[in-house]
């Protein structure tokens, strides 16, 4: 059974199982299969960028090195804040009640990139969100990391949005900006679906 | 910066730019000796050393990996990585050309709902193409945010005097009425706006906010509703 997360809010505790919500998962998906000519199956690898090698899949090994080029293993560094203090080991949310304590505003709630959204179901919880959006420190798993979470509900459902802040500024009459050219290219993703909500 | 083709409630059309935000980064992550680090991508193996190449060779390679280094290829291995593209193999190892892609779709409960050749998207929204328009659509914050997920924002910039003025009035319309407007491309201005060629497709809705006379008017793209999840 999976770990459910915990919640304080006035004074009373409230649980559920966090599930992700994924495309897939609603939408369904699509898998792009290529053939040959001759109708046989292709394999989706690789090119360098001179256009010499080519990268079987599951050969390319992503990795942490220093100025010099010095490779490090993960468990070799430290991690830091911006301000160069070393960074604080947080508890797992799964580990204790989070505290609801802080709401904000629909335009801090907007000015998120969001990594992932999970639904929760208890229709307590809920009702008793109201109308306000609730943020947190959250952490997925024990470590240095830690999102923003936040915390609402929409058709009787609770959902917890897991990101990272962005800041817009407020643009005056003489910050305008200059134009590129063309438009590039974008990978697209193979399980993407059409999409029409209206 | 890259461009778009807009028009507002009138109809009126410019060509503004767009930009999205990074992340605040909280963290950085130093070496022993208080060092910068920087994340790379480096070749494992390549297509004459991989598993399945090397067990086909020599079958039970411990006496060979004993003797000698099959397993690595010395001037490729390791090999630092830039740009990629992508490029498919026949079985044998073999670039492929003139490959058919097919696409398989299926339900979210895994089953095959039927099969489409593969189309490539074409941005909607530059100056080639009709212009991305204002709906007439619009929908509270407050519902919006309970209704979508919004997994990309950009910021959108004037580049003149005149082009202040457009987007300006667009945010203080939308400020005022504290509500998003969906925006859409295509001839009816229904169509979802497709950013990149190649892209994917995402509905569109533009935020404003005023702070005396500076605006930021902010489009917010979504492809995914918060819906309860089946069988959750």
């Amino acid at each position: 059974m999976a770990k459910p997360l915990q919640f304080r809010l006035d004074g009373s505790i409230f649980e559920g199982v966090p599930v992700k919500l994924e495309r897939e998962k609603l939408y369904g998906y699509a898998d792009t299969i290529a053939t040959t000519q001759d109708g046989n199956p292709c394999i989706l690898a690789n090119l360098d960028a001179g256009g010499t090698l080519v990268i079987p899949p599951g050969a390319i090994k992503n990795g942490t090195v220093d100025e010099n080029g010095m490779w490090f293993e993960k468990a070799e560094l430290t991690a830091v804040d911006i301000s160069g203090k070393p960074a604080e080991l947080r508890a797992s949310s799964f580990d204790a009640p989070v505290d609801l304590t802080e709401t904000v505003s629909e335009e801090t709630f907007f000015d998120n990139v969001w990594n992932s959204v999970y639904q929760i179901i208890n229709p307590e919880l809920a009702e008793k969100l109201g109308d306000k959006i609730y943020k947190f420190p959250f952490n997925y798993r024990a470590g240095t990391g830690n999102d923003d979470g936040y915390l609402l509900s929409a058709n009787g459902l609770v959902y917890l949005f897991s990101g990272d802040a962005i800041s817009f500024q407020y643009l005056g009459l003489g910050e305008e900006g200059v134009l590129d050219g063309e438009i590039p290219d974008e990978e697209m993703d193979d399980d993407e679906l059409d999409f029409d909500l209206m | 910066m890259r461009a778009i083709h807009i028009s507002n409630e009138k109809k009126r059309d410019a060509q503004v730019g767009f930009e999205a935000q990074s992340a605040d980064v909280k963290l950085f992550f130093l070496t022993p000796e208080g060092g910068r680090t920087f994340n790379e991508r480096y070749v494992k193996f390549t297509m004459d050393t991989s598993a399945e190449v090397l067990e086909e060779k020599y079958g039970d390679l411990t006496d060979d990996i004993i003797a000698g280094d099959p397993e690595i290829d010395f001037e490729k291995v390791g090999k630092k990585l830039s740009e990629l593209k992508k490029v498919y193999l026949t079985s044998n190892g073999q670039v492929a050309y003139g490959v058919n892609l097919t696409e398989h779709i299926y339900l979210p409960d895994g089953t095959e709902k039927g099969t489409r050749p593969v189309t490539r998207t074409q941005a909607n929204i530059s100056l080639d193409a009709l212009p991305v328009c204002w709906t007439g659509k619009m929908i509270s914050k407050s519902s919006a945010l309970r209704k979508f997920v919004f997994s990309r924002s950009y910021q959108l910039r004037h580049v003149n005097g005149l082009t202040f003025d457009f987007l300006y009035d667009m945010a203080k319309t939308l400020a005022e009425k504290k509500a998003l407007m969906l925006i859409g491309g295509g001839e009816k201005g229904t169509e979802p706006l497709v950013m990149f060629n190649g892209g994917v497709a995402y509905r569109a809705f533009l935020e404003g906010r005023i702070d005396g006379n500076k605006y930021m008017l902010i489009m917010h793209l979504t492809n995914l509703e918060l819906k309860e999840l089946p069988n959750a």
